[in-house]
């Protein structure tokens, strides 16, 4: 490492462990997909979770939400008020007109700023030359016969820093990376898909395109493949055609297990969402 | 304290598990997608076979399986798990069971003890997303959850053993149940630790409504019922009426469990799978001295001046 590279460094991290130390560590907004059309409907659920960490602590946090429609266009935020230990319970049926918004489905993204108090604490926080806070939180799927399914978040918004002082923030969102070729660990049963939707998003602030596609098992067989192209905070549904899914016991008898993939990932952890259904059996919402 | 880079004379059945736990009394089969993910460009790529314990609701051993499948690096496979139950003779039918697939490298297949790598090991695990499915025949309901079961329990690899869960995925509805299955495991075939989780069930605002306890025997589950847990104290309704929604805060001080929240329709049979986070997915570098100091605030602030409950308030015993 040069002298200048070096240096460069090192004030980076002495700039992260004061601004952290001083309660403005910086703070990362994960997102989710959201759908209210296809016969479900999409509820978020996220606790303070300041509270158990510092349980002392008897102030309220700040939950940041924006909503994003599925072109990527920003449909609006808000703000809610989570007591200590309290959750938010958010239909997004109940949102949605309150932004003025007619989107069916998009992207929500959701920092919780702490409390004063809870920030004066941050001097505990291990590393703080590294620390990063985050509000991952989970939203519930349901459909009209309250079938419901959870999923967790597992990437944040792209490009967006919450918390720190300008320079950190500066420092942390140049670049948003891109993700790597990406096959699911989730192997489905090729022969009973009634139903199958490959969600895509791009959490980044720049437009990005992949291919995503089903795939056999070893990978040696493409079952179905498309180019998606998204626009910065965009999803894009891909539903694989129904006659094509009911070729595929005939097409490839030898294929009993499928899984879906993309690549590249639009961002690090851009995995899309799996809707499927299998013959006469309710929705299936997880992530890939 | 770090972790040691050779960790000797390890079981090495342990090496990569996959635990999870069956849900027959719900009615549900389980399949499993398991991988050998460290794929062939890596130096640490090797073969693997996969073995299978079965063990009871206490916790006992009913038997391990000969390996039974091999796994080229980067394969993966679904198996049947209640038609490959049996491979081991003596599971009992419709019973609660904990199952455990090993994938071990093939170097080690017949090995009872080795030295082995932490490197090797680490890179297994977290390559090792296994995908936990539950189906329901012949509604052909579906539901899952990726997970990894890496290192637990085990005093040759982690100082800390301690559980806290937050999870705001309490619903409990006319049709709709909210299932906390907690899984207690090692990676020593010697463990023998019961782990407790006190626990409360909050409501939106915070507000403390139910507090309980349940203890999970070593290589065990226990599947807590928001429902029945309200329903004990008398109030389920009261608890609906103000929406029927809020937070399941758990507690464990002396030992790890793995919880998974199953968020189940009793009328059509869906049921929601998933798993809650740890710290550091909220706060990046948690851990140590500040973990440590942030559990004993959380054990005086929430469960030090309660009088004990009656009796753990689980759906089995």
């Amino acid at each position: 490492m040069s002298f200048v590279t070096d240096t460069r460094a090192r004030l980076a991290d002495g700039a992260r462990r004061r601004a952290a130390t001083s309660g403005r560590p910086p703070r990362l907004a994960y997102t989710h997909y959201f759908i209210e059309t296809e016969g479900l409907h999409s509820r978020i659920h996220l606790q303070n979770f300041y509270s158990t960490f510092w349980p002392q602590v008897h102030e309220p946090a700040t939950a940041h939400i924006t909503i994003f429609g599925a072109e990527g266009r920003r449909q609006g935020a808000t703000t809610r008020s989570l007591p200590p230990f309290g959750s938010l319970f958010l239909e997004l049926s109940d949102l949605l007109p309150k932004l003025d918004s007619t989107a069916t489905e998009g992207l929500v993204a959701i920092d919780l700023e702490p409390a004063p108090a809870v920030a004066a604490q941050f001097h505990e926080l291990p590393d703080a030359d590294r620390v990063e806070v985050k509000t991952p939180f989970w939203m519930a799927y349901y459909d009209g016969d309250e079938n419901f399914m959870y999923v967790h978040s597992i990437d944040v918004l792209g490009g967006e820093v919450f918390g720190a002082p300008a320079l950190v923030r500066w420092a942390m969102t140049r670049t948003v990376g891109h993700g790597e070729r990406w096959r699911s660990w989730r192997l489905l049963e090729a022969d009973r898909l009634a139903d199958l939707q490959i969600v895509c998003l791009n959490t980044s602030p720049d437009a990005r395109r992949s291919t995503v596609g089903v795939y056999s098992s070893d990978d040696a067989v493409t079952m179905y493949e498309a180019e998606v192209e998204l626009a910065p905070r965009a999803v894009a549904r891909v539903r694989v055609p129904s006659d094509e899914l009911s070729t595929w016991p005939q097409r490839h008898p030898e294929t009993r297990h499928v899984r879906v993939g993309m690549d590249p990932l639009m961002t690090a952890n851009g995995k899309p969402y799996v809707m499927m259904r299998y013959t006469d059996g309710p929705p299936s919402l997880h992530h890939g | 304290m770090p972790p040691p880079s050779t960790i000797p004379d390890f079981d090495p059945r342990f090496f990569r598990p996959c635990t999870f736990p069956l849900l027959r009394e719900l009615g549900y089969g389980t399949r499993v997608s398991v991988n050998n993910g460290v794929g062939p460009g890596s130096p640490l790529a090797m073969p693997m076979t996969v073995s299978m314990s079965v063990y009871d609701n206490h916790g006992g051993l009913i038997g391990t399986s000969e390996p039974f499948i091999s796994l080229a690096p980067g394969e993966i496979v679904k198996l049947d798990i209640d038609a490959e139950l049996e491979r081991v003779p003596g599971v009992p039918g419709g019973s609660a069971l904990l199952v455990m697939l090993h994938v071990v490298p093939d170097k080690w297949a017949h090995t009872p003890q080795v030295d082995i790598p932490a490197a090797e090991m680490i890179a297994h695990v977290q390559a090792s997303d296994d995908f936990i499915e539950y189906h329901q025949r012949p509604k052909g309901v579906v539901t899952g959850v990726a997970y990894q079961t890496g290192p637990l329990n085990d005093a040759r690899l982690s100082s800390t053993r301690t559980t806290v869960c937050q999870a705001p995925k309490v619903i409990v509805t006319e049709p709709v149940d909210t299932l906390f299955s907690l899984m207690n495991i090692s990676t020593r075939s010697d463990y023998s630790d019961i782990v407790r989780m006190d626990y409360w069930i909050l409501g939106p605002g915070g507000e403390r409504i139910v507090r309980s306890f349940v203890e999970v025997p070593p290589f065990s589950f226990r599947l807590v019922s928001a429902t029945k847990t309200l329903e004990e104290a008398g109030l389920l309704e009261e608890y609906r009426e103000r929406g029927g929604v809020g937070m399941f805060l758990g507690l464990s001080v002396n030992g790890t469990l793995v919880p998974i929240s199953l968020t189940r329709n009793r009328s059509t049979g869906a049921i929601a799978c998933d798993h809650t986070l740890p710290p550091v997915f909220y706060l990046s570098t948690w851990g140590g001295d500040a973990r440590r100091r942030a559990n004993e605030r959380l054990a005086r602030e929430f469960f030090a001046d309660v009088a004990q409950p009656r009796s753990p308030e689980v759906i089995r015993s």
